[in-house]
């Protein structure tokens, strides 16, 4: 008998062993991935290097803004999604540029372009410790991709083997405004 | 079913075989990973040399001095301009023009500040600097000075006017890491 299981049992058990290990292990760029630290609104998140705290989210279908001197005025298809935020770098003078909106069904869209000069954009100064910015991420995305949707904050749009912060944001959010102007936010 | 005789020499070889794998694998996983963990220490500060105030130390090929770390300015926001000087006199142009340089600021607590463009009205606050153009580290660096050059390097800053009194210059160069200097502030 035991002739027998040593024939065809152990064969079997390493064909599941190797299939189950085929099928489970995790890629290499899941291994080196984000890492992940997940949190609310209001909550400061504590990252490898920098800290970060979602405050309040904004709808608006137009939005205004001086740069340079000129005032400017842009409108969407979509929606503009504002979040005020608040940034410190630790230990270490850092750049946090990967600011991402993911929707509920997993579509990622990075922080708009289209808001180059704007006041208190958060993700294109540099930080400094003991220096926290407080400001707002701009997002432009589709009506449906607004409800119950995740901030995601890192130092890089592709952070590898780092934090990015997982903030997970209301499930319901007003009707967008119909202009809100960045000049006049209340920041603080 | 019968059982296979396996003769003595064959059994030597299996348990020889079998001893030998931990030490390849060993081996493997040291040649394949010998280089990152080379990269890795070779990118880190991890001894620092105290250089006393308006003392010269050897570092990546010059001898360095640190000629001065003054504030210049503070912002309304709480925010204080800081200017570095340091002195540089090339002793290895080789060794000195290895790329990036590595100059900051550090607090006792450890936070560091890394350099930052300055507008030229803060830079220009102090009378000896108005006019000339000091080149930061790396553009010192890179401009391939020969033996025995002496350059002035200058640096600024933006940090918590709190801790604008307490930070140190820290320099670290990629021919010397993982060792580092840092200098104490005069006075």
């Amino acid at each position: 008998m035991s002739g027998v299981f040593a024939k065809l049992g152990a064969p079997l058990i390493a064909a599941l062993l190797l299939a189950g290990m085929q099928r489970f292990t995790p890629g290499y760029a899941e291994i080196t991935g984000p890492i992940p630290l997940k949190g609310d609104l209001g909550e400061t998140l504590t990252g490898r290097g920098f800290t970060v705290r979602a405050d309040k989210v904004l709808l608006a279908e137009k939005l205004r803004f001086k740069a340079y001197g000129r005032e400017v005025e842009r409108d969407t298809g979509g929606v503009f999604a504002l979040v005020i935020a608040r940034l410190d770098a630790q230990p270490v003078s850092t750049t946090v540029s990967g600011a991402i909106w993911r929707s509920a069904q997993g579509a990622r869209f990075v922080a708009s372009p289209r808001f180059q000069g704007a006041p208190r954009l958060l993700g294109t100064d540099r930080l400094e410790p003991g220096l926290p910015q407080r400001g707002v991420f701009i997002f432009e995305v589709p009506r449906e991709a607004v409800a119950g949707a995740t901030l995601l904050v890192a130092a890089s749009r592709w952070p590898r083997l780092d934090t990015q912060a997982e903030i997970a944001l209301p499930a319901t959010l007003g009707t967008p405004a119909s202009l809100l102007d960045l000049n006049e936010l209340a920041y603080e | 079913m019968s059982e296979v005789a396996v003769s003595h020499g064959a059994a030597r070889m299996r348990r020889l075989s079998l001893w030998t794998l931990p030490v390849v694998l060993a081996l493997g996983l040291f040649l394949q990973s010998y280089e990152n963990a080379w990269e890795w220490w070779r990118s880190r500060e991890l001894f620092a040399r105290e250089v006393p105030a308006s003392a010269a130390a050897s570092l990546g090929g010059a001898e360095w001095k640190l000629t001065g770390l003054r504030r210049v300015a503070e912002r309304s926001d709480g925010r204080a301009v800081m200017l570095l000087d340091m002195e540089a006199v090339v002793r290895d142009p080789e060794a000195f023009a290895l790329l990036p340089c590595r100059l900051v600021l550090e607090a006792p607590d450890g936070r560091r500040w890394s350099p930052q463009f300055l507008t030229p009205s803060e830079v220009n606050r102090l009378p000896e600097r108005r006019g000339l153009t000091i080149p930061t580290c790396t553009q010192a660096l890179a401009s391939k000075p020969a033996a025995g050059a002496t350059l002035r390097i200058g640096e600024g800053f933006v940090l918590p006017a709190g801790t604008a009194g307490e930070v140190r210059p820290v320099l670290s160069l990629p021919a010397e890491r993982p060792r580092y200097l840092r200098f104490q502030v005069p006075g």
